[in-house]
């Protein structure tokens, strides 16, 4: 077990595990550091959680794949970070496209959203656009009841 | 992925799109035929849209092409959308370019 009063990562026992086969390189650097590797720790296991109003079609495909991807040319894909855009993407789609939509839930690292990728639309939805290369890194969807 | 055909619908506005080339920053293979999605950015507000290719098909990054465009919501947009008006074309960075040619 990691000690704050063993600047040196001692244990205060012989059958204590290496401190390096515990916990990532980040916590091995003092009391400072090891707070900042906990942050990063949680950072990097962060994920952020993503709805998507899909067509029957796209349903069907999930159903089948049980992953999202894209048809060729397409590089993209809109999700909204609240269940709310979603509901609220899909009921102006209906009207404007005729669509007939269903919301699945997903999760992403939150580490791979990076800048560009955030935005909001129309009456404040927000969203993220996923690249299509990014879509392997999405979690299995799930029907919204 | 979408069963709507982009012949039934009709759009609010025609525009002049100039997709960027890839080193442009712009899209790396040409879009779908059919309804293309995206998002229109103009007066710094974001818009969902749907440009309606099927009559063109294929676009490749570099062309400049005439399109019939369909707003997600156009109570909200068609307001800001006027002839010669500049907006831009969006899908994670900026794919294109736009001016307004005619309300329909």
């Amino acid at each position: 077990m990691w000690r704050a009063g063993y600047p040196d990562g001692g244990c205060s026992h012989p059958c204590d595990p290496p401190l390096e086969n515990v916990y990532p390189e980040g916590f091995l650097i003092g009391a400072g550091g090891a707070i900042k590797g906990a942050v990063g720790l949680v950072d990097s296991l962060a994920s952020t959680t993503l709805y998507r109003a899909v067509s029957q079609a796209e349903r069907a495909d999930l159903s089948v794949v049980g992953a999202f991807r894209n048809i060729a040319g397409i590089e993209s894909k809109y999700f909204s970070t609240t269940l709310e855009g979603a509901l609220q993407y899909s009921n102006m789609a209906a009207k404007a496209f005729g669509d007939t939509l269903t919301v699945v839930r997903t999760s992403i690292p939150t580490r791979s959203i990076v800048e560009g990728m955030r935005v909001t639309v129309d009456r404040g939805i927000p969203a993220v656009v996923v690249p299509t290369s990014k879509l392997p890194q999405l979690a299995a969807p799930r029907l919204v009841p | 992925m979408t069963t709507t055909k982009a012949s039934s619908l009709a759009g609010e506005f025609l525009a002049s799109i100039e997709f960027r080339t890839a080193a442009e920053g712009g899209r790396t293979e040409p879009t779908p035929g059919g309804i293309f999605r995206c998002v229109l950015e103009i007066d710094g507000k974001n818009h969902d849209c749907a440009l309606l290719l099927e009559e063109l098909a294929q676009v490749h990054p570099g062309e400049r092409v005439t399109v019939p465009i369909k707003l997600l919501d156009p109570d909200l947009a068609l307001p800001l959308i006027v002839l010669g008006k500049k907006f831009l074309l969006k899908d994670y960075r900026i794919i294109a370019t736009g001016t307004v040619l005619e309300i329909l």
